[in-house]
């Protein structure tokens, strides 16, 4: 960063010439963009560990990991070498077409991809980024040679869910490498040679090798100390960010759609999102096209979806049973849950509370008079297992969730099937509860996604801790009530939940049917 | 609002070539912010370097960055003065800029310190806009076919 800096105020003072650089970092570098946060971007503690160095650009963009896989290229010059306004989408074309042409060299079918990206088959080789001073910049890219996920994700803060293979798979997916493309890897030396041939031919210029200038070298020296200093590379931002990962699901007749979106609630951005689920779309690349139009997007929903729409005119989307407002939808799912964040909800309790007929702020308008557990989560040997009711012997969590449903004013009913839920929904209907809170698994809930909406009941649901019958692949004996494990309510984040809506007086439910057996005894066991 | 080939242009403001522009206020503190055509080239503003109070400004001079994508780009000042006060509802959305350029999206504003000196060196009303807008267009169009 330093020698960055050296080479361009050089430049700016018109004392170098225009220069393309080269660099790798060895050891590994963790580099931020110039207004990102280490502590949030970066695994500070894992690379002290394993001797990977931190450091922050001069230039915008998101946190990479240098290391030997990646290929640093860097222009260096007056803006009107460029021509045209350096902040325009054409000005950074034009440099990432050099880079193109060396692509191309090779037989990588390479593309630029507005605003930022070098990309193939809509997957990034090349991220980048750039700087301006005076009337010089400097534009700086780093070419995937190779890739190696698990590095990657050890170094850096990357929304990954739980590290679940598939996650990984899908965040391996939206970058592609050198390696990759061309089944092997050509030497560094005649990459760089190519690279150098397409900035030729693409400014009609002739390059020549040389060295730091003397003014050059001496200008790094004495900013390096600036560079590796704590002011430099902590640089507390005036901006702060409330950064958290949220996930929404949305489905149709023919697709799954999964949105995992990474917001900045502090700042108003949509910082990314993670597109997967089940579907069927053509082209395929659409969805990286469409995830790379939402980077750092403006949280506004009208604008969202005017941008997938964008993107879906633009490459010709096809698909089976949905539309971009479906996509829309399932992040519209994900940036509702961030409305717990007002409610004083940590961002990882807001992601596992989701809703069902209607958002949560339409539903936490309403009286919530039922509360709705599995009965998974009684013990196997519990007389009440396959009963709606229970004992309140302390046993287990469903007690103290049907002491707090009492608590706050709520009915209490343990599911015991599948089409005891919808028997349960429909009664709920006909006795007017105008809304719901439940607890059950994420996996349910996605399965049965179409016969929540179909009960047309407002509800607030809480995922559950521990091995579900999904993760164990028994649904189909949960289905019936033949599930014979157990699990555990969040009871802590219920309590929440419910303080949150009902501490200020719940209207009382009519026709209560008891939920406790007036003549049960309490044994509170350890 | 006086369009000028597609961009807004409201002529009770001064224009600097940088693209930032200059409103007088009823007080003789002067409002800045960025103008319509580098807000449709930039495209949405995600980080802003807030000039701080107190800052002096020198005409022709950086005053502030503004972050478009990866892009890090400079405020170049329009005028000389101390800065009196920074729009910071910017840093909670700095797409402000991109909505109301002119408006909410004010970034500065300067006490200037030399202004009947300064403006001649700005733009002001449609006969000295278009010629410079003419010739910025002409550059962009011209990038877009190499």
């Amino acid at each position: 960063m330093a020698l960055d800096q050296a080479l361009l105020t050089a430049r700016a003072a018109g004392r170098s010439p225009n220069t393309l650089r080269f660099l790798q970092f060895s050891p590994p570098a963790a580099l931020v963009g110039y207004h990102q946060d280490v502590a949030q971007e970066i695994r500070v503690a894992w690379c002290r560990e394993a001797g990977i160095d931190i450091g922050r650009r001069l230039t915008g963009g998101g946190a990479i990991l240098f290391d030997e896989n990646q290929l640093g290229w860097e222009l260096i010059a007056s803006s009107e070498e460029v021509g045209g306004a350096p902040f325009s989408i054409e000005f950074h074309r034009r440099i990432c077409d050099a880079v193109i042409e060396a692509l191309r060299e090779f037989g990588v079918e390479a593309a630029f991809r507005p605003r930022n990206d070098i990309e193939v088959g809509g997957r990034k080789i090349s991220g980048t980024g750039g700087v301006e001073e005076g009337r010089a910049f400097l534009f700086q890219g780093t070419l995937l040679l190779d890739f190696d996920v698990a590095a990657m994700i050890r170094a850096l803060r990357i929304p990954t869910e739980k590290l679940k293979q598939s996650s990984l798979d899908s965040a391996a997916d939206r970058v592609t490498w050198l390696r990759r493309e061309l089944g092997h890897l050509p030497p560094l030396d005649a990459i760089k040679q190519a690279i150098a041939r397409g900035f030729e031919r693409t400014f009609g210029v002739r390059l020549k090798r040389g060295e730091l200038t003397a003014e050059e070298r001496d200008l790094f020296e004495r900013r390096l100390p600036e560079f590796q200093s704590a002011a430099w590379i902590e640089r507390p931002s005036r901006q702060v960010s409330n950064v958290g990962v949220f996930r929404g699901l949305h489905r149709t007749d023919g697709a799954v759609i999964r949105a995992a979106v990474q917001v900045d609630t502090a700042r108003q951005r949509l910082r990314s999102v993670l597109i997967t689920g089940d579907f069927f779309l053509s082209p395929q690349r659409a969805v990286l096209d469409i995830e790379a139009r939402l980077k750092d997007h403006r949280l506004d929903m009208p604008a969202i979806r005017g941008s997938i729409g964008e993107v879906w005119r633009n490459r010709g989307v096809r698909t089976a049973g949905f539309g971009p407002d479906d996509l829309a939808a399932a992040i519209g799912a994900a940036l509702d849950k961030t409305h717990w964040l007002d409610l004083g909800f940590s961002a990882a309790e807001a992601d596992r509370v989701f809703t069902a007929n209607g958002s949560l702020r339409e539903i936490l308008a309403r009286p919530i008079s039922l509360l709705l557990v599995p009965y998974c989560a009684k013990s196997p040997e519990c007389d009440y297992r396959h009963k709606e009711d229970c004992s309140l012997c302390g046993g287990c969590t469903v007690g103290e969730a049907f002491d707090l449903a009492e608590r706050f004013g709520l009915r209490a009913v343990t599911i015991t099937s599948f089409e005891h839920l919808i028997a349960t929904f429909r009664s709920a209907r006909r006795e007017g509860v105008e809304a719901y809170i439940g607890c059950c698994c994420e996996a349910f809930f996605q399965k049965h996604y179409d016969d929540f909406r179909a009960a047309q009941l407002p509800g607030i649901l809480i995922a559950i801790c521990d091995t579900t019958c999904y993760d164990l692949d028994q649904a189909r004996l949960a289905y019936h009530g033949q599930f014979e494990q157990q699990t555990r309510l969040d009871l802590p984040l219920l309590e929440k939940v419910l303080t949150a809506r009902c501490g200020a007086g719940c209207q009382p439910v009519r026709n209560l049917k008891p939920a406790v057996r007036a003549s049960s005894q309490r044994l509170l066991t350890g | 609002m006086p369009t000028i080939k597609g961009c807004e242009f409201p002529d009770d403001l001064y224009y600097h070539p940088d693209h930032a522009w200059v409103r007088i206020e009823p007080d003789g503190t002067a409002t800045m912010g960025m103008n319509d055509f580098f807000r449709q080239e930039a495209g949405d503003i995600v980080y802003v370097d807030l000039p701080f109070e107190g800052d002096q400004t020198v005409a022709g001079e950086v005053c502030g960055k503004l972050q478009s994508s990866k892009w890090i780009g400079k405020m170049i000042a329009p005028l000389s003065g101390e800065i009196v006060a920074v729009n910071e509802k910017l840093e909670g959305d700095s797409t402000l800029i991109n909505q109301s350029p002119y408006g909410d999206g004010w970034i500065a504003r300067v006490r200037p310190s030399d202004w009947e000196g300064e403006k001649a060196n700005l733009m002001h009303g449609a006969e000295a806009i278009t010629p410079w807008l003419d010739k910025e267009i002409a550059k962009a169009e011209a990038e877009k076919k190499k």
